[in-house]
Parts: structure tokens; C-alpha cells; sequence
């Protein structure tokens, strides 16, 4: 349905998008994650037509969009800073594309009805944008971007400026229209969680480069670069060696300890690898506890309560003194151990993922 | 306690002295202009109408009122899109030699209003439009024309250029977006600008005695005419329906934008 082939675009020096490509399914939820400056706005507003591109295509339902202004451009779009009309009514604002596209009045009646009615805004279509809450502006403006029936959705951060709660309601609810509606659509967004509840597929960005393109389970279980293991989860990175490479897997020395492990690439014996563990895949041992690959011994640095969780961070002498995080989630359950006090902690080979040293940027 | 007692006596002294002289001579002409009298003072001696009623008499100074609601509604009326385009030109879009445009737009008031009513004078005088009522307003809005610039320019770059991209991504053309968005988000301040442009057309002495001839002669320059021979209380009266026009505008802005706004914007 969207195609972005090879797209870039440079502002003097910086090259804020490099080379992306990627495509979206017809009904599909396609999330672009990735840090603050990453070129995530830059992609969008190109998708938009706000933006030309430096070099590449874009192509919707196959045709290039090259030459095509954003105005004749079916594509409904959420800002990152909402951009309602402040001077027009909520049901003005929600009816404004389709008066600029010729709907017929009865026609425009009842689309401001329906998808008022489908933020859960009725009643509330008179008021200006400043008589209304945060979240209430941010459903109008998802209905703004709705009521046309556009082929494709552009979502620019829309929650970022959500407290918790509400953002984790409007993340559902999102995903409620998104598929009532079969509407593809593309979001944006620094927010991990939210890229994972929500979409069909992630594209995790940095520095302008497409770093991994997969289903949100994929992209957690199997991040393709040390990028994506790090800004995914909570992770924990210290750098080996390879000792040697099987089928299976590598086998990395990290300080004076062996271990396997598994990667995305076959490595040759001496490469310098980095290992990333999740927080999740750590065990905490007990005396006699057995069953890990592998198993060492810790000191704990910090004791860390998050309410559902505690997240223990240690430091672990025998991997060169590398930084390991750890969970605990049920701590009512489980003995508490102090600062500085000594604990086993283990892992299976199968959740220990190796990756190529980034090179440095 | 007694330090800010001090204080507010002071504060209050000066607010006082600035009250009135600042109104002292609208309220002495006030009130001279209903004298009973054939000389200008006061307080008046006694209360009449009389010099109203001599005003309506005299055609000079009645055809010079109207002339002068025509030649500032002429340059108010020239000084909407002229001011409009160049505000948003130069505060919405990246054009080359941004800077030198806005010193340029601002001549006018880097100029001495005799040397524009001199090269305005000579200049209108090639073109033979000199006899002319409708350039005076014209002219009038050259000289003013910063101050429209200004007030528009306040309430453009307070608009949030995404409105337009919002506007653009609903399915608006270009045409469109400035109807609809952005000419609404300027309207303040053009209204703030207009009202400002007709008072000060209806105010300007100086430009329009260079273009006017005794045919065409405004209100200012009526004024100007009549004192030099006798000084009677009608132009105490004149002065009054000067007072009432102004506060007629300021009344006008409050109820359209709302003079927070209007406050706020300078
Ligand atoms: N108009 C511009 N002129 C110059 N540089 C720009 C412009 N817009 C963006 N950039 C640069 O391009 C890079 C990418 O910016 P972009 O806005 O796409 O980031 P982002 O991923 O959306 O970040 P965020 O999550 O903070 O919104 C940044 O380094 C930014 O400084
Ligand atoms: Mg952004």
C-alpha cells in the first residue's frame, strides 16, 4: 500500500533520513520507533508531502507520489502538536477536510456525527479546541484525520504529551478505531511500550538508518542489531570475544568466564562481539537452584522498587566487572537482598544474544 | 508600614498628575466647546449647544468632515491587502533579502512627514491626480502603512506555521489555506491595524495640506485654515466630534478583539 524506496532527505550537513526503506501493508498498524532526533518527523512529513525528499520515492497504491502536493494526497494526519483550528468549533474542525473535498452537506452532517461519536465526543462538537481537555483535543483531532476516509494515517507522536494513564488508554482506544476502521496506518513514536501494544509491524530507527524491520514480537525476541537489543527492554551489554562458532551459536569469552550464546551472524573465532541479556531473562538463584547454561556470582549494586517489580542491579567480577540488570517480580515472595550483599544470578545460552561492535559514529 | 505608605502616596501622586494632564485638555475643550459665550474658555460661560448648531451651519466645516470619512476610508481600505501580503510575506515565508525588505517597509516613518508631503505633492502632481480626493487616502496610507504592517505581523508570527500543513493535509489547496486558516488567525490584528490606519488618516495634518487644494480640503487642514483668522468656540465643538470619533474606534476595537488583545500586541 505505501512503498518508501531509498529515501533521504539533508538539511545543510545533517542527513536526518538516510536511505529508508520500507512498506506498509494495506490495513496494517506500522510503527516507527526509535530516540528523540532519529529522523522519525522527517519520514513522516515526507509521507505527508510537507517535505521533498533529497532523493527516493515514495509510492502509494503504486504510484509515485513525486509530483503529487499534500493537498491531493489521501492521507489523514495526527500532529505531534495537534494543530487544531483554534478559531473553528470541535465539529468545525472535524468537518473542515471534508468541506475542503467536497463532501455533500448531508453527507458532512452525518460524518461529524459518526465520528464524534466514534472518539466518544458527542455532545462536546460545539466547543473551541481550548475549551477542551488534553485528551479530548487530541479525539478531535484523530477524528479530523478520520472523518475523509483517508487511504493511510500518519500518527506524529500524538500521546506524547498524555500523562501515563490516559496515553495507555488512548494506545487501546487507537488500536480500537484503527482496526474498526481497517485504516493503515503509520505512527510514530519514542515509546517502546507503545510500539509494541500497538502495531503489526516496527521499524526501529537511529541516526536516520532503518536499524530493523519485523513484527513486534520479532523485534524484541530477535533484534538484528546492539541498537535495537539496548533501546528495547530493559538490557543488560558487556563486550567478549569469540572463542568459536558452531551452528548452534558462538561460544564468547567475557573476562574469564566461556559461555554460548546465540546470534544473527556466524562469527570467526577473535571477532569482539557484544552480548545483550534482558533484565527478564536473568534468574535469581537460590542455593541448589540448577538448570541455567550459565551461572555467576554477583554483588548487588542497587535495589531498585518499581511497585510490581524489583529491579536489582549488579556487578558481576567475573565478566570484567560488567553491569547486569535483574528482576524480580514478585519481591513480597522472594528473600530481599541488600546492597552489597552476594547472590547468584543465571541465564539459558538461548537468551544470550551476540552481536558484530557497532561501528562508532 | 510607613515605608509603604510612603510608597503608595507617591505611587498614587504621580498616577494622579499623569491622569491629568493627560486629560486636561480633552476635558477643558469638553467643556469649552458648550459655552454660551463668543470666546473659547473656561469652565464655559454658560451652557449651550450654540457653536454645535453654528458647526452644522458652516458647509466648509461639515463637507471637510465628510471629505476626510472618504479620504481615511480610502486609505484604510488600500492599507488592508497592501499591509496584509507585505506582513505575511516577510514574516512567513523565507525570502531573500528579508531584512532589507523590512527596513524598507519601514521608511515611512524614518522619513519627515514634510519631505513625504513634498515628494508626494511633486510626484502626484506628474501623474495629474493632484486635484484628486482619492489620493490623499492613498498617500496617507504610504506614509501610515508601518503601523498596519506592524499589527499584522504581531498576530502572523504568532501563527503556528503546522496550521497551514494541517490545512494542506485536509485537502486544502494554497487558495484555500489562506481563506481559511490563515486570514483567520491575522483578522485580530488586522482590525487592530485598520482602526489604527483610520484614525490616524482622519488625524494627519501635515501630508494633507501638501495634497489638498481649497476644493478638497480635509478636516485637519479646515482646522488649520480657520484659525488663522478667528478662534471661536466652534472649533472647540469641531474638536469634540474628533474626541467622539476616537473614542468611537477605541469602542469599536474592544468590542472586535477586545483591547487585552489589542494591549497585548504592541
Ligand atoms: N527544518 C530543519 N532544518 C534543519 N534540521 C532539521 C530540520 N528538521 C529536522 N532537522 C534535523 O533532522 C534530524 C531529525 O529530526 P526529526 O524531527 O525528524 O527527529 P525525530 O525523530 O522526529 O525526533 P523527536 O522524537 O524528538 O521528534 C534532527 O537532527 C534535526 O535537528
Ligand atoms: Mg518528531
Amino acid at each position: 500500500m505505501v512503498d518508501v524506496r531509498q529515501i533521504s532527505r539533508r538539511f545543510g550537513d545533517t542527513l536526518a533520513v538516510d536511505d529508508a526503506t520500507l512498506s506498509v501493508r494495506r490495513g496494517d498498524f506500522l510503527t516507527i520507533l526509535g530516540p528523540s532526533g532519529c529522523g522519525k518527523t522527517t519520514l513522516l512529513r515526507m509521507i505527508a508531502g510537507f517535505l521533498e525528499p533529497s532523493g527516493g520515492h515514495i509510492l502509494i497504491d503504486g504510484k509515485p507520489m513525486d509530483d503529487v502536493p499534500a493537498h491531493r494526497r489521501s492521507i489523514g494526519m495526527v500532529f505531534q502538536k495537534l494543530a487544531l483550528f483554534p478559531h473553528m468549533t470541535a465539529a468545525q474542525n472535524v468537518a473542515y477536510p471534508l468541506k475542503m473535498r467536497r463532501f455533500e452537506r448531508g453527507e458532512i452532517a452525518a460524518r461529524v456525527d459518526r465520528f464524534l461519536k466514534l472518539v466518544r465526543l458527542d455532545g462536546l462538537g460545539s466547543r473551541r479546541p481550548h475549551e477542551l481537555s488534553g485528551g479530548q483535543q487530541q479525539r478531535v483531532a484523530i477524528a479530523r484525520a478520520l472523518s475523509f476516509s483517508p487511504d493511510l494515517l500518519l500518527l506524529d507522536e500524538p500521546l506524547s504529551a498524555l500523562d501515563k494513564k490516559l496515553r495507555e488508554e488512548m494506545q487501546l482506544e487507537f488500536r480500537r478505531i484503527q482496526q474498526e476502521l481497517g485504516v493503515t496506518t503509520i505512527n510514530v513514536t519514542h515509546d517502546q511500550r507503545e510500539a509494541l501494544v500497538m502495531s503489526d509491524q516496527i521499524v526501529v530507527m537511529d541516526a536516520g538508518r532503518i536499524e530493523q524491520d519485523a513484527a513486534p514480537e520479532d523485534v524484541y525476541q530477535n533484534p538484528s542489531t546492539g541498537f535495537v537489543a539496548r533501546f528495547l527492554g530493559m538490557t543488560s551489554v558487556f563486550s567478549g570475544i569469540v572463542v568459536s562458532q558452531t551452528d548452534a551459536g558462538p561460544t564468547i569469552r567475557v573476562g574469564d568466564r566461556e559461555m554460548h550464546g546465540r546470534a544473527g551472524c556466524a562469527f570467526k573465532p577473535d571477532d569482539t562481539v557484544e552480548c545483550a541479556l534482558r533484565a527478564e531473562q536473568i534468574r535469581i538463584l537460590e542455593a541448589g537452584d540448577d538448570g541455567c547454561d550459565t551461572q555467576v556470582v554477583a554483588t548487588v549494586e542497587q535495589r531498585i522498587f518499581e511497585g510490581d517489580r524489583v529491579v536489582y542491579q549488579v556487578r558481576v567480577p567475573a565478566l570484567a566487572d560488567a553491569t547486569l540488570y535483574a528482576f524480580d517480580h514478585d519481591p513480597l515472595q522472594h528473600r530481599r537482598h541488600g546492597v552489597n550483599s552476594t547472590i547468584t544470578i543465571g541465564w539459558n545460552a538461548a537468551d544470550l544474544f551476540a552481536f558484530p561492535v557497532e561501528p562508532a559514529t | 508600614m510607613t515605608g509603604s505608605r510612603g510608597k503608595s502616596v507617591f505611587i498614587w501622586t504621580v498616577t494622579w498628575f499623569c491622569v491629568i494632564t493627560l486629560s486636561a485638555p480633552t476635558v477643558i475643550i469638553i467643556g469649552a466647546s458648550f459655552t454660551a459665550g463668543e470666546i473659547i474658555q473656561f469652565p464655559p460661560d454658560g451652557l449651550s449647544l450654540r457653536w454645535y448648531d453654528a458647526l452644522i451651519g458652516q458647509t466648509a466645516f461639515t463637507d471637510a468632515l465628510w471629505r476626510t470619512l472618504y479620504v481615511s476610508l480610502v486609505c484604510t481600505a488600500v492599507s488592508i491587502p497592501a499591509g496584509v501580503l507585505a506582513a505575511l510575506a516577510t514574516v512567513r515565508y523565507r525570502l531573500r533579502f528579508r531584512p532589507a525588505i523590512q527596513v524598507y517597509l519601514l521608511l515611512p516613518f524614518t522619513i519627515p512627514l514634510v519631505v513625504s508631503g513634498i515628494g508626494m505633492m511633486v510626484w502626484f502632481g506628474e501623474l495629474r491626480i493632484l486635484g484628486a480626493l482619492w489620493p490623499v487616502g492613498v498617500g496617507l496610507c504610504v506614509i501610515n502603512l508601518p503601523f498596519m504592517i506592524w499589527a499584522v505581523s504581531a498576530s502572523a508570527s504568532a501563527l503556528d506555521p503546522e496550521l497551514e500543513n494541517a490545512a494542506a493535509n485536509c485537502g486544502a489547496g494554497p487558495v484555500m489555506v489562506f481563506f481559511t486558516v490563515t486570514l483567520p488567525a491575522v483578522t485580530p490584528g488586522i482590525i487592530t491595524g485598520a482602526l489604527l490606519m483610520f484614525i490616524l488618516a482622519v488625524n494627519e495634518f501635515l501630508v494633507s495640506l501638501f495634497l489638498t487644494d481649497s476644493r478638497t480640503v480635509t478636516l485637519p487642514v479646515q482646522i488649520y485654515n480657520s484659525i488663522r483668522s478667528v478662534i471661536t468656540p466652534d472649533l472647540a465643538a469641531i474638536s469634540v466630534v474628533y474626541i467622539v470619533l476616537a473614542l468611537a474606534a477605541v469602542w469599536l476595537l474592544d468590542r472586535l478583539v477586545g483591547l487585552e488583545i489589542f494591549l497585548k500586541s504592541r
